[in-house]
Parts: structure tokens; C-alpha cells; sequence
């Protein structure tokens, strides 16, 4: 929301400096987001005629100008611009001025003659961003004066507020002036308005039909108006505050709901004249002022002419193309009325159409706000209209749906326990009336009336707010609370904090990209979209589909990374995926999943080698569940017996041509709900075993088409108790063995838990082995 | 008794002389072990003058041989030591020497240069922000991010008419029962698990990730990261 300085001092005798009003601003919590000073001065910058201009024979760009600066000196300028003429007045930036963009004018020469000055463009003088030439003031613009004084040019300051959601009064410079001048103790006057002569009585005839959506309505008749352009000051007031300049009549009904909060609609008078408010009809259509077609919905509201219930305006929205100000409308009918919040908000969403209106009246105006806003409207355009009349009598309906003020009591004891500092219920009182509140002190308490433009104050603890914000947010100090609970990491916050240490510890590098997809993302590498949840109202297409993987975001960023000369990085993600469910929530799980560009199967397995260590987690490698998406014959499901808690392998081939990722993409992906959520074994001591050991080495042949991990689970069963551990130390295949078949060398590392080993046992266990082993199909090498 | 000079005297002084001469002759630890077993040994000289001292018929004689053929071996023991650590310190040098490299050379190989994974900037922001309230004694609670209307506004008082429920703000996921189910736009809805699931007292962080439906700018993105806390004591 943006503030004008000038407005809020013409509202009340707050200070100038910028400085101390944003620091007033943000203590009131109406935190300024930004602070942009516009139109200053430029000292040494004055208004001069060109007497006379000369070519140089050697310098054919640019021109000897000779000007006037009204103090009987003739200086001359060099100047590069083109589009003046002799008898013209400009802007000189005399010697010794600093100009807005840090130059300084000095005297400089070409071709040995010097220049007295710089003649200035807009841009030089910082009023626009661009110009294409000299800024050229009107001829009988006095010499010597500032331009920016001859202009009318006012020096301000701008207010970007980052408003909270309850202050709608703040979506008016009132509003703000109101609080500011509460802060500093000065008097609130409000917007100038001057005694406005009322002309004879006027009432155009109003009628309500939908009194619960239109609270209120007020149509004031305003004649001996004349549609012209505005004074200069009020463009440049809307201009910096983000509207354009239409009319003085259009302008003035902007400034008003700018000043004071309250939307507004002139009417040509001449062409509506009496009005009725109602629910569309099925099928009705209205062209807005943006020049669009509406379909109308019947819970829109209507403003309608009633002499042929034709719609002249979307209620709180936008008016009408046909009934809007033309160049000769001199009678205007000035409508201002409370409508209630959200049939406006729906109205605007329906619409796709936020007007300046429709937020004000989202948020809550004031229903009793209207004869200021038509008493400052005729005061704006009483400058270009000066024969302006504001007929008394104005329609005025008020139904019994329009918000009263409310009474409400505000304890000291409770401000209080509240607020943890004791305030005087005097103070209270004094607080809560600076800022408009009718105020009473009963014994402890106060008793308050809340003016009915706050409609967000509507119990005790809103205006304990409001006394905590004017009191002081500094004064009431700070302390931090005294715990009386043990603070710490949950067990399975630990454990996501000691697996993201094992992950960088892998030199991986954590990405958090976006959860929302696009339709086909999912099934694009291999993944079901039947499962998917849709965004009801997605920012873009793009983004309207809720992950239900992680490894769409995480490959879009390898392939990112790889077509800017990064071809291999390992990036992970912990974050949430959100499968649809049959429950209201989605079955939400928290996931990890790991993806190395140019890493394959091995490198997966390294990584889940390291994270059950680190972690104490085990599963199992099923490679019989190919999980989707993923390499055919080089992936596996982690499986904990019919649970899948992960995957590990590569990226299908065909995913990755796909996408256009180039080598393989090694994949590891666990469901941490699972795995983090576990209490890890304590971690156990045992002395070295000091009884002497052997190893026995025994190869076996076996088939492709059983897992190693088979052969390995019944040698350690053969080997028993005595086996110490068991390595895979070397895998062939080749001459000497059949086809389709391996040969895996074993070494068992033997030791008595308590004793020597002997030959005996050692030859028991080594037969045991054989056995086992053919048992499963793999024959002992010879 | 006269400390006289007997055959065995010479004898073993000659011994001991040889043996030193043979230490220091010795150009390796290898070949310096082969001279201390051959000097000490049972068939080395002075075990041979050891053993012919029973022939000595002079009791206090063979005492005193005895004794200083005990301190000929101690002392040429010491002398081989520290032979052996000089000579030690030679060759080592040598494999030292030959050991050497470039250390800047090797600070720029792929294995030294392998570097650590990096935490993102928001994570590494919410740990240390979470480090501070432990500090304080609090505890981090956590909530799904996608959430009921209910949890997100209905038990937070934010009427339905409050303009955060609007669609401009709030990304709505699509249900059976249409505006029921919201990506949560704050962390407030864990506040309302908390309270529901824990005992008092109870201080408590909720860190975590939110989602609004503003166009991505400078200032606004649809998922950001927010932190609130909550606490409710006596």
C-alpha cells in the first residue's frame, strides 16, 4: 500500500523528516517496506531563455546556445539537443550544481570555447526515465526561478506499507495519519474540506434489493461540473501512488478513495438518475470500463439504472463502459455505499478482477464514510470546476444490515496479563480515544465504542492490540521465557540431522526444488499419475500436480546442471511427497532420494551401505521388484519382507534418452517415515577375541539366476557361531566356467569364541560349506 | 689378590676390541644383527673365554673374570644399539628420500580434492535457528504440508470470511468437498497438533516449509520457509 508524506501532512501536523515518520511507521506496526523520496529540488538548476542559437562551422552536433537566467547575464551553453528553439525557457543547471546522477557542472570547453552550464532534459533532472530532448517550460515561465517551483512539482515521500491483514482502515491515508498523529500527539484534521455551497435539494431516487450484499448507498448530485484535465499536483499525487490520470472527475474519484478509504463511482447524472441495487440476473451480461464483457453470476451485485434496470455497475468492482464520464457530462451522480466483504470478494474472484474498489471493500470500509468522501470530492474538483454545487439532500439508504459500532470493554487487568506490563487504565483510555475510540473509564476497565471504520476490532484482545501498538512495542521490553522443559532434537530429528551429515560426508550436495509438477512429469520417467493430487487453482499449468517423487525435480536439475558443463553432480532431497490417499489428507510420507549423474548401481549401493551403517537400518535387496522407472537388470527394491522401504539401482536408459541426460544415474530412494522413525540399537563394545583364527577360502560355481546374496546367507548358517566374517573376494566368469553360470570365491574367517581352533573343526565346517552350498545349486570349484 | 694381568685378561680384552672394531664395521642393520649374534652367541669369543673360566683355580680370579666378561657383553650391547640406531636412521633417510613428493602436487589430486556435499541454505538456516530455541529449552515440532481447513484456518479463528482464505492467497488442493483441503500457508496448523497430541508445558518451534499463491519476485515465492514458536506454561 502506498502512502504520500504530503497527504498525511495535510491530514495532521506530523513531522517532515522521512526519517522519522518510517521509524514512527514501523513502531506502529505498519512496517514500511520501502521509502522512495520523489520530486526533490536541485539546487543551482534554474529557469533561462534561449536569446539566440549558432552553429559552430566545426562542430556540426551540436549548438551554441545563448540564454537569459533573468539576472542580465548572458552565458553560453553547448548543447546536444535538438528540439529547441530561439525564445524558448529551459532548465539551466547552472555551474557548481550537482545533478541527481552525481555529475557535477563545470566548466568545460570545446573547440576552446567553454560552456557556462548544461541546458537539462527530464531525465537529467530525474522527473521521468526517458525524454527525447530538452525539457521546454511554458514561454512565460518566469526567469530564474526553480523548475521544479515553476512546474508546481511538489518534493515527497513515498511509503510502500507492508499492511496487516486487519488494518483495512490503513488502505487510506487516514487511517495512517490517524495512528501517526495518535503517535506524535497532534490533531488529526483529515482531508481538506472547504465549505462547500449546497445548491438546492436534490435526491435521485435509490432503491435496494439485496440488503444483506448492499448495506448501505448514498448517491449525492453534484452539477456545474466541467470534464477537463486535473490540476497538476493531483496527477502527480496519483501517479505516485501507482493510478493514472483520466479526467479531474475520474482523478478526483480516485484521490478521495486513496484519502479516505472509501470507493467511489461518478455517474453521468444526465444518463442515470436513479438507481437500483440487485442481484444479477441469470444470462445477464455487463460490459466493464476495461472494455470486457462480463457474464454475470446471480449472486453478482448489481448497481442498476432504474428507469430500465439496465446494469450500470458490478458492485464494489467496476462500473460500466456506457454510463461512464464523457467529455460533456456537467451533472454527476457521486454513489458511495458499504458493501459487505466477501460477496465482493467473490464477485472479484468469479470476475478475475481486483480492482482498487473491490480490495478496499474486501477488507471492510466504513459505512458511515460516504459524506466525507462526497464533501472531499467536491473539494478536489472545485480547482478545475470553480462553479461546482453540491445539492444537499443527498439518497441516502441505510438498511438494518449495515454494521453498527460496536461496545467493547477493555480491563487493565487484562491489558495486563496480556501484555505483561502494567498501564495505567487512564492511559488506556487515552490511547484507545487518540485513535478514535469512544472511551469511558468504568473502575478498572474502559469502556469503548469501536468507530465503525475498524471493523477487524471486535473483542477485548483486538484493542489490547491496539493499546499494546500505541504504548509501544519498545516500552513494554522483552523477556525470554524460563523453559521448564528439556530442549532437544526428537529421536528421529537426530537421525535426520546424522543422515544429512552422512550425506554431505558423501561430497553430495543437498537441491530443494520445487514439489509442484506438471501433468506428465511422472509418467514421463516411468511413474504412475494415478495416484497424483491436482492443485484446485495452480499459479501456472506447470505447477498444478503434487509430487508424489521426489526424482522429477532432482533429474530436471541434473539435466539443467549437465547442459551447463556440470555433467557429473550427486544431489539429494529430504522433503515430503503427497500420494492421494483415501482419506481427506494425503498419505504425506517424508522421503529421501539420492541421484548421481555418471554414478551407477555400485554407487548406490555405497550410499545405502553407508546410511545403514550410520543409522543402524537394514533392509533387504529384492531384485525381482524392479522398481518403475528404474534399469530393468541393474535395480532392486529395499524391501523389509512384503514392505518396500526403498529403491536402489540406476535410472531406466530409456528415461534418461528421454530427457536428454547423458551417461547412467545412479538412484537411491528411502522412505525416511520408516527408517527415521526407528530407536537404533546401542551400539555394543566386545574385547578382541585373543584366541588365534583362520581363514578358509571356497569358490563355487553357481548359476546367473540365483543371487549371490543365497549363497552367502547359507554359508554363514553352515559356518555357525565360529564365523568371524565372510568376504565375496572374487567373482569370474569365463573359460572353465559353463555359461550362464559364475564363480564366487568366499573367504570365511574362522575363530572358537572361547578356545583354539582346531584342524578338525575346521575341516567339519568347511564340509558343512560344500553342503550348504549344493544344497542351492553352486558347486565347489575343484 | 693383585688386579694382574692373566692370558684371559688379554684375552678378552683383544675380544672386546674385535668386537667393537666388527661393530663399527658393520654397514647395515642386517649385517650389524649378524656381527652382535656372532660376538654374543654361545660360540662367539667371549662365550668361549666365559666358558673356559672354570679352569681358573683362583676363586676371587674367576669371580672378578666372570664379572668383567658380564660387563664386555653389556657394554658392547650398548655400543651395538646405538650402531643400530645410527645405521637405522641412515637407511630410513634414504627411504624418506625417496618417498618424496610434491605436497601442493598432491593437495590437487582428485582424492585430496574430493569435497564435502553441501547443506542447502535453508536447511543450514532452520538447524542453526532450531540450535538457538534448544538452546532456550524448546522442542521442534512438525506437521504435514498439506492440511485440512480446519487446522490451517478454522482452529486458528480466522472466520471464513477472512481475506487469507481467499484463492488469491491460499493453494487449494482439489477434494471431494471443494476448498476443504489447503496447502498450509503457515506453520500455525502444527501449533493446533501440538497442543492437541502434547502435554502441557510446552515450548515449541515449528519450523517448516508454506505455500501461497503469490508470482514469483524478489520478495514472493509460492514455497517458502517460515519458523513460529509456541509456548504454554502456568
Amino acid at each position: 500500500m502506498k502512502i504520500l508524506l504530503s497527504i498525511l501532512r495535510e491530514m495532521a501536523d506530523i513531522p517532515s523528516d522521512p526519517e522519522a515518520v518510517s521509524l514512527a511507521l514501523n513502531s506502529l506496526g505498519l512496517a514500511v517496506e520501502e521509502m522512495v523520496i520523489v520530486g526533490t529540488p536541485i539546487e543551482g538548476v534554474v529557469t533561462a531563455r534561449i536569446i539566440r542559437m549558432e552553429k559552430h562551422p566545426d562542430a556540426a552536433k551540436v549548438t551554441r546556445c545563448f540564454v537569459d537566467a533573468g539576472d542580465g547575464v548572458e552565458r553560453h551553453v553547448w548543447c546536444g539537443a535538438t528540439n529547441m528553439s530561439e525564445g524558448d525557457v529551459v532548465p539551466l543547471a547552472t555551474l557548481g550544481t550537482t545533478m541527481p546522477n552525481g555529475m557535477n557542472i563545470a566548466r568545460r570547453g570545446i573547440l576552446g570555447i567553454d560552456s557556462e552550464g548544461m541546458l537539462c532534459s527530464e531525465v537529467e533532472l530525474g522527473l521521468s526515465d526517458e525524454s527525447s530532448g530538452l525539457l521546454i517550460l511554458p514561454k512565460d515561465t518566469p526567469l530564474g526561478i526553480s523548475p521544479f517551483e515553476a512546474l508546481g512539482i511538489e518534493h515527497d515521500v513515498v511509503f510502500d506499507l507492508d499492511l496487516t491483514r486487519n488494518r483495512a482502515d490503513c488502505w487510506g491515508h487516514l487511517g495512517v495519519a490517524r495512528d501517526l498523529a495518535a503517535h506524535f500527539g497532534v490533531t488529526l484534521r483529515g482531508p481538506r474540506v472547504e465549505a462547500v455551497t449546497s445548491g438546492a435539494a436534490s435526491s435521485l431516487p435509490v432503491e435496494i434489493i439485496a440488503e444483506e450484499n448492499c448495506a448501505s448507498f448514498s448517491i449525492t448530485h453534484i452539477s456545474g461540473v466541467t470534464v477537463g484535465e486535473s490540476p497538476r499536483w493531483v496527477a502527480q499525487r496519483l501517479a505516485h501512488l501507482g493510478m493514472r490520470s483520466i479526467n479531474n472527475v475520474v482523478d478526483a474519484s480516485n484521490l478521495v478513495m486513496l484519502e479516505t478509504n472509501q470507493p467511489n463511482h461518478a455517474y453521468d447524472a444526465s444518463v442515470v438518475a436513479s438507481f437500483r441495487v440487485r442481484l444479477a440476473h441469470s444470462g445477464e451480461t455487463l460490459v466493464t470500463l476495461d472494455g470486457q464483457t462480463r457474464q454475470l453470476h446471480t449472486e453478482d451485485l448489481l448497481i442498476c439504472n432504474a428507469s430500465d434496470d439496465s446494469g450500470v455497475g458490478l458492485a464494489g468492482v467496476m462500473g460500466d463502459l456506457h454510463s461512464e464520464i464523457a467529455p460533456t457530462t456537467t451533472e454527476l451522480a457521486l454513489e458511495s455505499a458499504w458493501f459487505s466483504p466477501d460477496p465482493i470478494r467473490y464477485s472479484a474472484q468469479r470476475h478475475g478482477l481486483r480492482s482498487e474498489a473491490s480490495v478496499r471493500f474486501e477488507r471492510g470500509t466504513d459505512p458511515n464514510g460516504w459524506s466525507l468522501a462526497a464533501e472531499r470530492f467536491v473539494t478536489i474538483l472545485k480547482e478545475t470546476c470553480p462553479n461546482v454545487v453540491l445539492h444537499a439532500s443527498p439518497s441516502v439508504v441505510i438498511t438494518p444490515y449495515c454494521p453498527q459500532s460496536v461496545p467493547v470493554d477493555v480491563s487493565a487487568s487484562s491489558v495486563e496479563r496480556l501484555l505483561g506490563v502494567r498501564i495505567e487504565v487512564t492511559r488506556i483510555a487515552e490511547i484507545l480515544s487518540s485513535i478514535g475510540f469512544d472511551s469511558r473509564i468504568d473502575g478498572d476497565s474502559v469502556k469503548c465504542v469501536v468507530p465503525t471504520w475498524r471493523p477487524d476490532c471486535a473483542q477485548e484482545v483486538d484493542l489490547i492490540e491496539e493499546v499494546a501498538r500505541h504504548f509501544g512495542f519498545d516500552n513494554i521490553g522483552k523477556t525470554i521465557p524460563n523453559s521448564t522443559v528439556h530442549g532437544r532434537l526428537s529421536n528421529m530429528q537426530q537421525r535426520r540431522r546424522a543422515l544429512r551429515r552422512v550425506l554431505v560426508g558423501l561430497g553430495l550436495d543437498e537441491a530443494m526444488p520445487s514439489p509442484f509438477l506438471a501433468s506428465g512429469d511422472l509418467s514421463r520417467i516411468g511413474l504412475s499419475e494415478d495416484n497424483v493430487l491436482h492443485l484446485a487453482n495452480p499459479l501456472v499449468a506447470d505447477e498444478s500436480i503434487l509430487r508424489t517423487s521426489l526424482r522429477p525435480g532432482l533429474l530436471r536439475s541434473l539435466k539443467y546442471n549437465q547442459s551447463h558443463r556440470a555433467p557429473k553432480i550427486g544431489i539429494w532431497e529430504i522433503g515430503h511427497v503427497y500420494p492421494k490417499s483415501d482419506q481427506q489428507l494425503p498419505d504425506e510420507s517424508e522421503q529421501l532420494a539420492i541421484l548421481v549423474a555418471g554414478g551407477d548401481v555400485e554407487t548406490s549401493l555405497m550410499q545405502w551401505n553407508a546410511i545403514y551403517d550410520a543409522l543402524s537400518v537394514g533392509a533387504q535387496l529384492d531384485q525381482s521388484r524392479v522398481p518403475a522407472g528404474l534399469h530393468a537388470t541393474r535395480s532392486a527394491s529395499l524391501t523389509r519382507g512384503k514392505k518396500i522401504v526403498g529403491v536402489v539401482g540406476e535410472i531406466d536408459p530409456v528415461v534418461l534418452d528421454t530427457l536428454g541426460i547423458e551417461g547412467r544415474v545412479s538412484v537411491l530412494e528411502i522412505d525416511l517415515s520408516v527408517i527415521l522413525n526407528e530407536e537404533p540399537k546401542p551400539v555394543q563394545a566386545r574385547d578382541i577375541n585373543r584366541f588365534p583364527s583362520s581363514d578358509i577360502d571356497l569358490a563355487f560355481v553357481m548359476s546367473d539366476e540365483v543371487p549371490a546374496v543365497n549363497l552367502q546367507r547359507a554359508l554363514r548358517q553352515a559356518a555357525g557361531k565360529r564365523l568371524v566374517r565372510i568376504d565375496l573376494f572374487d567373482v569370474y566368469r569365463g573359460k572353465g566356467v559353463a555359461e550362464g553360470s559364475r564363480s564366487l570365491a568366499f573367504r570365511l574367517r574362522l575363530q572358537e569364541p572361547e578356545g583354539t581352533l582346531t584342524d578338525s573343526i575346521l575341516a567339519e565346517v568347511q564340509q558343512a560349506c560344500v553342503v550348504a552350498g549344493e544344497k542351492i545349486g553352486a558347486a565347489i570349484r575343484a | 689378590m693383585a688386579s694382574s694381568t692373566t692370558p684371559e685378561h688379554q684375552q678378552l680384552a683383544q675380544a672386546v676390541n674385535d668386537g667393537v672394531s666388527a661393530i663399527n664395521a658393520a654397514s647395515s642393520t642386517e649385517e650389524l644383527r649378524t656381527v652382535v649374534s656372532a660376538l654374543t652367541g654361545k660360540k662367539g669369543a667371549i662365550s668361549s673365554i666365559k666358558s673356559s673360566l672354570g679352569k681358573v683355580s683362583d676363586v676371587e680370579m674367576r669371580k672378578e673374570l666372570g664379572q668383567l666378561v658380564n660387563e664386555a657383553l653389556t657394554s658392547l650391547q650398548s655400543i651395538a644399539d646405538s650402531r643400530s640406531q645410527q645405521l637405522r636412521a641412515g637407511e630410513f633417510a634414504s627411504v624418506i628420500e625417496s618417498d618424496r613428493v610434491d605436497i601442493t602436487e598432491v593437495a590437487m589430486s582428485a582424492r585430496a580434492t574430493q569435497r564435502r556435499g553441501r547443506l542447502h541454505l535453508v536447511t543450514q538456516a532452520t538447524e542453526r535457528l532450531e540450535d538457538v530455541f534448544i538452546g532456550l529449552g524448546f522442542q521442534i515440532a512438525e506437521g504435514p504440508e498439506v492440511e485440512t481447513d480446519f487446522y490451517n484456518f478454522e482452529a486458528l479463528n480466522m472466520p471464513p470470511s477472512h481475506p487469507a482464505r481467499s484463492m488469491w492467497d491460499t493453494l487449494f488442493v482439489e477434494s471431494d468437498e471443494p476448498g476443504s483441503v489447503v496447502l498450509r500457508t503457515h506453520t500455525s496448523p502444527v501449533q493446533i497438533r501440538v497442543m492437541q497430541d502434547w502435554p502441557p508445558p510446552i515450548y515449541a518451534i515449528m519450523p517448516g516449509r508454506v505455500f501461497r499463491k503469490e508470482t514469483p519476485d524478489a520478495t514472493h515465492m509460492p514455497v517458502f520457509h517460515q519458523i513460529e514458536g509456541l509456548v504454554i506454561d502456568r
